[in-house]
């Protein structure tokens, strides 16, 4: 019946969600079905109108947008998420990036980027607006910094989804050598776990 | 601290002193009770004629010796002096048992009265006058003692009937003792005394001198009271027993009297000053307080008085006087124990003990008590007593007081404490409502404000990329990222948003990531041992530390680990830099106010925890910080 993209916007601030009317007023792919202005409301009515992208603040009350992602991220019927928040803290996208968020975007670059991304999430892609895909960019190469020559090396061939076999035959070395390497790298990188070193390089391949 | 452990010491020592001398004085008294009732009364019956208008001449007192004018005393060992100014004539009547081949002396016991004359027969049968008392001088006597004695012969008494008479003036109302002895006997008998008087005497100087070098040491008033106090006492039985008339001022006749008033009026206004002080009064009972202040203040001017008018005025105010202060210092010391107030009951005690050998002296010369060692030395026997307990209660009073200073101290020190970190904990709560107001308020609006801007650009078809358009909008952009900033150093929201842990790590990163410096961490326990209330407090440890080795370390590497240890998380932060020099550092004002290891420090003070410094020159520092779990691991 209704071709529009459903959006849901969960904002504690009335104001921005007046001005984010304004910016998709100008465009007929998106409606907003529902309106929240906490955290608890914003799971409760994305349950109910079940919208097929919800923007959400970070800062809210109640339970911030993070938390809704987390707890709704499982759910079968689960809406892609969009986070719009004034923090560009690191922190933050990674976890958000972590929780399986389609989208990023700084409230300051909502008019310039808001459609842009819902475009590209609509399309089932991941959107993160550019002065975060700068931020993130940086903040990896400094951590590379960290890593010697061979370190690096290896970590680009572990985030081509190369086996430990295949880098040491690569680079000539034994498996265990790899391994060990593989130790240091997580360790300068502050990596624990499990395929943690794998997760990270395709993470990092995603965001650039 | 040493200073306590002093007084204890000193406190044991008075208490072994104090228990030695009871013992002595108790087999003293003993050997002179037991010596006592041995001897009978050489005087049969005591005779005395009240003259009142004091014009008999000796004649006209032989003749009415002889006709039976004088009335026969109950009592056979003393003589009551009731009128003012009347002169009282005593005739002893010996007893059969007087040896015609010894020697005697008659003694008159009570050393202040003012004229005491004897006149005794000769055996030739001629008369011998002897004048003396406290308004003669001293020299005067025939034997130079600080009682009134005088030489019988055996003989002349064997011979003659109605051979001594005493001729007694005194002003005031008192008693005294009138006692025939055997020479050898008597002397033998002083000798004793002399020696346990001198030995009183002693202690009690002794114990005074001590309490003044007590208060040399500890400075406390109260010890000083103390010693005026007792010092008055002592000067007061000393001329009570006559002895400052012979020793201190031989050649001044009438001030053995004047003397033991003043002495023991000013000992009673030193002494409601003791109590004053002693009691704490001025604290626990204000108003008792300054009655007590004016009344001794009264009765120190009283005393002053009472030397340069006649001596019947002291006389008849001393009496009333120590009732009165009997019964202020009982009040007071009721008060001081109803208050629990514990120094108080040794003092009690002790005023308790001088009140009861008073009471008994008094009792005695009413005539209530039968003469005893009590009823005589009564009055001795308080004051020693009372000098002791008063002593154990002032060392008790300092011991009370350096534990109440403890307790305060502690409880000071609990208040501060508490203070301080409940004003950290509203600085924080100020800075994260001022914090939340920035970013929500000014920081929304400023975006509403931006994106309308934008759209009214729009539709005016003004290009964004036109240069004053740009400039607005940069600059709307600028004030977002201020108060973004502003907003993050008054409170760090991400301490609301993730695990500390998380939070940590954001920060160490974030600090350090474009600086070359190399760090690790290894942070355990933190989701375990850390509460919600505490998480900032940490964070804030870790942004100050941080801030310090970025700032004024030089350190090359840097280190951060967190572990649980019994029930405990260690938290320890190192680096390799320069160190901090110098031994005292920490308590160098410039390195706490400006590293900021004071708000470190109060922080984990504030969670009950420990912290503690090590470092070296050129060995870096290492904070190390302990915290109880708050949560059960």
């Amino acid at each position: 019946m209704n071709d529009k993209t459903t959006l849901l916007v969960a904002d504690d601030h009335p104001i921005f969600i007046l001005g984010l009317h304004e910016v998709l007023r100008n465009s007929n792919r998106y409606e907003i079905i529902a309106e929240a202005e906490d955290g608890e409301q914003a799971i409760k009515k994305i349950r109910e109108y079940k919208p097929d992208i919800a923007l959400i603040d970070i800062s809210m009350p109640k339970k911030d947008g993070l938390d809704v992602v987390a707890q709704l991220s499982r759910w079968a019927n689960a809406p892609l998420f969009v986070l719009l928040s004034l923090y560009d803290d690191e922190v933050y996208i990674r976890k958000a990036l972590a929780y399986g968020v389609s989208g990023y975007i700084l409230k300051e670059n909502t008019h310039k980027e808001l459609l842009k991304c819902l475009d590209a999430v609509r399309q089932g892609e991941r959107y993160l607006c550019t002065s975060i895909r700068e931020k993130i960019a940086v903040s990896d190469n400094s951590k590379l910094k960290l890593l010697s020559q061979t370190e690096r090396q290896i970590f680009s061939l572990v985030s081509n989804l190369k086996t430990n076999a295949d880098i040491a035959n690569l680079l000539s070395m034994s498996p265990r050598t790899v391994e060990n390497h593989r130790f240091h790298i997580c360790k300068k990188l502050n990596l624990h776990g499990n395929n943690a070193l794998l997760k990270y390089a395709l993470s990092l391949d995603d965001a650039n | 601290m040493g200073g306590c452990d002093e007084v204890r010491l000193k406190v044991m020592v008075l208490r072994l002193v104090s228990c030695l001398l009871i013992l002595y004085c108790l087999s003293a008294c003993q050997q002179v009770s037991v010596n006592a009732p041995n001897k009978e009364s050489l005087i049969d019956s005591i005779h005395v004629l009240d003259d009142a208008k004091a014009n008999s001449n000796f004649a006209e007192i032989q003749r009415l010796g002889s006709t039976q004018q004088f009335t026969r005393q109950e009592h056979l060992d003393r003589v009551d002096i009731r009128s003012g100014n009347s002169v009282i004539w005593v005739k002893p009547v010996f007893s059969q048992q007087v040896k015609k081949n010894k020697n005697y002396i008659l003694e008159v016991g009570r050393p202040t009265l003012d004229k005491v004359s004897v006149y005794k027969r000769n055996v030739d049968g001629s008369w011998k006058t002897i004048k003396t008392g406290d308004s003669v001088v001293f020299h005067n006597r025939e034997i130079i003692h600080e009682k009134f004695l005088f030489k019988i012969s055996g003989p002349a008494l064997k011979k003659f009937k109605n051979s001594i008479f005493l001729k007694i003036q005194n002003q005031g109302i008192t008693s005294s003792t009138l006692k025939l002895l055997e020479e050898s006997e008597f002397h033998h008998d002083d000798q004793q005394k002399s020696l346990l008087a001198g030995l009183y005497f002693g202690v009690l100087v002794a114990l005074l001198i001590f309490n003044l070098l007590i208060f040399v040491s500890v400075r406390d008033v109260s010890y000083l009271w103390y010693v005026g106090y007792l010092g008055f006492i002592l000067l007061f039985l000393f001329a009570y027993s006559g002895l400052t008339y012979r020793y201190l001022w031989p050649e001044n006749p009438g001030w053995a009297n004047r003397s033991t008033y003043f002495a023991l009026m000013t000992s009673m206004a030193l002494g409601l000053g003791f109590t004053r002080s002693m009691f704490n009064l001025t604290e626990l009972f204000p108003i008792l307080s300054s009655f007590l202040k004016s009344t001794g203040m009264a009765i120190a001017l009283l005393a002053v008085f009472g030397l340069f008018v006649d001596n019947t005025f002291s006389s008849f105010v001393t009496p009333y006087l120590a009732l009165l202060v009997i019964l202020i210092i009982l009040l007071a010391i009721v008060k001081a124990v109803m208050a629990a107030y514990k120094p108080a009951y040794y003092a009690g005690l002790g005023f308790i003990f001088l009140f009861a050998g008073s009471m008994m002296v008094i009792l005695n010369k009413v005539g209530v008590l039968p003469s005893n060692v009590l009823s005589e030395y009564g009055l001795h026997l308080g004051v020693l007593f009372e000098a002791f307990l008063l002593s154990f209660a002032l060392a008790y009073r300092i011991n009370y007081i350096n534990e109440e200073l403890k307790l305060s101290n502690q409880i000071v020190m609990k208040a501060r404490k508490q203070f301080s970190s409940r004003l950290i904990d509203f600085q924080d709560q100020e800075r994260k409502e001022t914090s939340a107001t920035l970013h929500d308020s000014f920081g929304q609006k400023l975006l509403v404000i931006k994106i309308q801007l934008a759209q009214i650009l729009e539709s005016y078809g003004i290009q964004e990329d036109d240069s004053k358009v740009k400039s607005i909008t940069g600059l709307i952009h600028e004030v977002i990222d201020d108060v973004r900033d502003i907003s993050h150093a008054l409170h760090p929201h991400q301490i609301e948003r993730l695990t500390l842990k998380e939070a940590l790590e954001d920060v160490i990163f974030q600090s350090f990531r474009d600086t070359g410096l190399k760090y690790i961490y290894d942070l355990n326990g933190l989701e375990e041992c850390i509460d919600s209330k505490s998480k900032l407090h940490i964070y804030r440890i870790f942004q100050e530390s941080i801030n310090n080795i970025l700032k004024h370390s030089e350190a090359k590497n840097v280190e951060f680990k967190s572990r649980v240890v019994n029930q405990n998380i260690e938290i320890i932060i190192k680096d390799d830099g320069k160190g901090v020099v110098g031994q005292s550092w920490f308590n160098n004002g410039d390195f706490v106010m400006a590293h900021g290891i004071s708000n470190i420090r109060e922080r984990v003070s504030s969670l009950n925890g420990s912290i503690h410094f090590e470092s070296g020159q050129r060995a870096g520092l290492e904070i190390s910080i302990k915290l109880a779990c708050k949560k059960e691991v």
